[in-house]
């Protein structure tokens, strides 16, 4: 009986002490961190980054879980009903900000159910058209759009997809009719770009790099309100005249609504560690993607923009995915 | 003389310990895989895809395509012995597969498969290596016009696959195009005949309508028929007989040259390879009695064709950075892991992976050539078991199986809905193989359609304008006028219908 309670006692003393300090411990265990899009899929690529640097540093295990369908809906829903306890976290992109305005209904409140972690990768879009297309540059392809109106076709990777806002974007600041053409995923509309099947497309820098440096495609602009690294000799849209134009593809992550604040500063202080390590800024600055992100409070306030931004357009566009 | 130099320096990679090892561990991966009917390559590459990670990037990449093509060869191995074509390539596999099998000859249907898959790989390889960059220009010259009217040509050859009325074709297509159209709309995104189901917002899986309508179906039909079920004793012969290598050659031949050159496409080529091969063997045939009953054209033409496919698929992956169907877009991401960007200077910057990965294949096909037919004898004697242990089996792997494919039970019971659908078809003496091609061809069909008219402002006549498509539609009428002539279609009812 003695034993029985001196044991218990110290047990007691044990999780009273560890208390404090448990409420900022992480990973305490395994985190499963989901993927709302299909393996290979360059968010997946990058949370299988962050997954191994971060077993790497932590000890534990970090695994990546794909679960796609439903434009990101079923993979988020899922993390939106986990518990807050850190273990269960997501990594999903801007469709995150668009969903609310392209759906009536989502089996989750953007607003409540899921809180942002922090900036994982971001990089911008890149315009371009097939090499033998009569478009040297952006203002000739904006001419071309004006003199020929509902003739300029522009590629996206889907209805309510990043690239189909962006395509909203350029026909809205330039004052021109284009004909969206959707996708069934970026690659197939890539390809049908590269071919010149149609006419242009916004693409992410890491799938039109190869084609660039080969000469079978031209990038005309970026899409982000500053030069990118990856392309120092394409102009922006804003500096070509057309106001405030930014389209910037991220991928963040995102915890369950209830999650602790202090947890949700640790794993943004762990993620970002991560990122920040020299051979992860290299592997990805390689593909025309930033790594890593800013303090968390400015990640949130970035997420509400982005959803108001896009709300904007889509509603004004009549976009929508239901 | 590059040539030998270049596939000197494949030889050099590909022939080294890891990469023989890494070789066979893809094939034997992909033809277990094959086996188990649901589980796909798509999902056992996606699932390997993190173990690539401390690999190096030609171990990687030749493991991966091991699975990938060694996934062909163990797909049709279900398909002949219980009438589950896992892929959508070896839906025809199944039609004379399963009937040779029935017969007693499901070691010969297995052995004509292995070594018509062997014969097309290695000169699909040869092929690789010599025009690769050439014919990945070509891939680029299909546009959404030269699709449909592909596509066109595969519907109307769906018709042929059927044996019997018909008008009975005619409805299991239609029927399938209608499945295939739930999801969502392409262009507006509208959720078309869901039914607000979540578990259909993104369409059905083929794999779901695959397993249900051929096996599921399949196994019920047989329940209720006790007399179907014997196997005749000639179950021992393993190998073609002299006679069988005889009429094989010409339709491997015509099979090797048909998916070589449809599998370069992007969007599965591939898959249109093998069903087009069986209906140019069909039509060709001296006896297209046979055809539907266990002719040995039927199984030797469309595997060729689609191992011969599931080579070049590589061609514009390699050469262009193009992914030319899902699994490709998955090796691409494996490639982007390792810090390869594919495309077109992947060739130039990284020979020894780039040939290293096309003689890797060589080497793979006579890995499986070598794995598969010491195991025929171990698979035909899986037939033998009585059937209440094998089905309930199937019943479970299937179940298995379309569960994994989205971790969803709601699949489960829409397998289930599709066994009913079978055994329906069945009892009104209805082909399931038509169906499925509606099914795949449909939701392809309407989109190229629709880009074809939305790229040109919908303007009709570039269905026409364009040479390659005016070509595809020609041919699609011809074949039309042939299979409703109604002298050619007297013949065909009566030679069809005798059973």
């Amino acid at each position: 009986m003695f034993r029985l309670h001196s044991a218990l006692g110290t047990a007691l003393a044990v999780l009273m002490l560890s208390q404090p300090a448990m409420a900022a411990e992480w990973p305490t265990g395994t985190v499963t961190i989901i993927v709302p899009y299909t393996p290979g899929n360059i968010t997946d690529i990058a949370a299988r980054i962050v997954a191994q640097k971060l077993s790497e540093s932590t000890g534990q295990s970090f695994i990546v879980e794909n679960k796609p369908g439903a434009s990101t809906q079923i993979g988020t829903a899922e993390v939106a009903r986990a518990e807050p306890d850190g273990r269960t976290l997501l990594i999903t992109g801007a469709g995150f900000a668009t969903n609310p305005a392209l759906f009536a209904e989502l089996p989750y409140d953007t607003d409540k159910d899921l809180v942002p972690v922090g900036l994982v990768v971001s990089n911008p879009l890149v315009l371009v058209t097939a090499a033998d297309k009569p478009y040297p540059d952006f203002a000739a392809l904006v001419d071309f759009a004006k003199a020929n109106p509902g003739q300029l076709t522009m590629a996206s990777g889907g209805n309510g997809t990043l690239s189909h806002m962006a395509e909203a974007l350029t026909a809205l600041v330039t004052g021109t009719e284009l004909i969206h053409v959707p996708y069934k995923g970026g690659s197939a509309a890539a390809t049908d770009t590269l071919s010149g099947h149609v006419d242009s497309m916004w693409d992410n820098p890491s799938s039109a790099m190869p084609q660039i440096e080969a000469g079978r495609i031209r990038p005309l602009a970026v899409s982000s309100a500053h030069r990118s690294d990856a392309f120092p000799d394409v102009p922006t849209v804003g500096e070509l005249g057309h106001g405030n134009f930014e389209v910037i593809n991220w991928f963040a992550m995102f915890a369950p609504g209830e999650t602790d604040p202090e947890l949700l500063d640790t794993i943004h202080d762990q993620v970002q560690a991560a990122l920040e390590l020299p051979d992860v800024q290299e592997r990805f600055a390689k593909d025309g993607v930033t790594a890593g992100g800013p303090s968390r409070s400015d990640f949130t306030a970035f997420v509400a923009a982005e959803t108001a931004k896009w709300g904007e357009i889509i509603r004004a566009n009549g976009i929508h995915a239901d | 003389m590059d040539i030998f130099a270049n596939l000197l320096i494949g030889l050099q990679t590909a022939g080294s310990l890891t990469n023989l090892f890494y070789c066979f561990v893809g094939v034997f991966l992909g033809t277990a895989i094959g086996v188990l009917p649901g589980l796909g390559p798509t999902a056992t590459i996606a699932i390997l895809l993190p173990i690539t990670f401390t690999m190096g990037p030609e171990n990687a990449l030749i493991m991966l395509a091991g699975i990938y093509y060694g996934a062909q060869y163990g797909g049709s191995t279900t398909a002949i012995l219980v009438n589950l074509p896992g892929e959508p390539s070896s839906v025809v596999t199944a039609i004379d597969g399963y009937q040779m099998a029935r017969k007693g000859r499901a070691g010969v249907a297995l052995s004509t498969a292995a070594i018509s898959s062997f014969v097309a790989g290695t000169i699909a390889t040869l092929l690789i290596a010599l025009f690769a960059p050439i014919l990945g220009e070509v891939a680029l010259k299909f546009g959404p016009a030269e699709y449909f009217s592909l596509l066109s040509l595969g519907l109307v050859a769906a018709l042929v696959l059927a044996h019997g009325s018909l008008l009975q074709a005619f409805g299991t297509v239609i029927v399938g195009l209608l499945l295939g159209l739930i999801g969502p709309d392409v262009n507006s995104g509208v959720q078309r005949f869901t039914f607000g189901i979540t578990g259909m917002q993104d369409g059905i899986s083929f794999v779901i309508v695959a397993m249900g309508v051929f096996g599921l179906g399949e196994i019920v039909a047989n329940l209720g028929d006790e007399s179907g079920r014997s196997v005749s004793g000639t179950i021992s012969k393993m190998l073609p007989s002299r006679e069988d290598v005889r009429r094989m050659a010409a339709p491997v031949m015509r099979g090797t040259a048909l998916g070589s050159l449809l599998g370069i496409l992007p969007g599965g080529g591939a898959m249109l390879a093998s069903f087009a091969s069986y209906t140019v063997e069909k039509k060709l045939s001296k006896r297209p009695d046979e055809f539907g009953k266990g002719a040995i054209e039927g199984v030797a033409g469309p595997e060729a064709a689609n191992n011969a496919g599931a080579q070049t698929a590589f061609i514009p992956m390699l050469t262009l950075g193009v992914p030319s169907n899902s699994i490709m877009a998955l090796i691409i991401g494996a490639m982007i892991i390792q810090g390869i960007q594919p495309g077109p200077s992947v060739m130039i910057e990284q020979p020894a992976l780039f040939w290293g990965v096309i003689v890797s294949m060589w080497i793979g096909n006579l890995m499986l050539l070598v794995l598969n037919l010491p195991m025929i004898g171990l698979w035909v004697r899986m037939i033998g078991i009585p059937y209440h242990f094998l089905f309930p089996a199937i019943l479970v792997f299937c179940a298995i199986g379309a569960f994994s494919l989205s971790n969803s039970t709601f699949d489960v019971f829409l397998l289930a809905l599709f066994g009913v659908v079978g055994y329906v078809l069945r009892k009104l003496d209805c082909e399931p193989a038509p169906l499925l091609l509606g099914f795949i061809l449909g939701p392809m069909m309407e989109e190229n359609l629709r880009r074809a008219l939305m790229i040109n402002r919908g303007d009709a006549t570039v269905l026409f304008t364009r040479p390659i498509s005016c070509a595809l539609l020609m041919g699609a009428v011809a074949l039309l006028v042939m299979v409703l002539l109604p002298s050619i279609r007297a013949k065909r009812d009566v030679a069809f219908q005798e059973e």
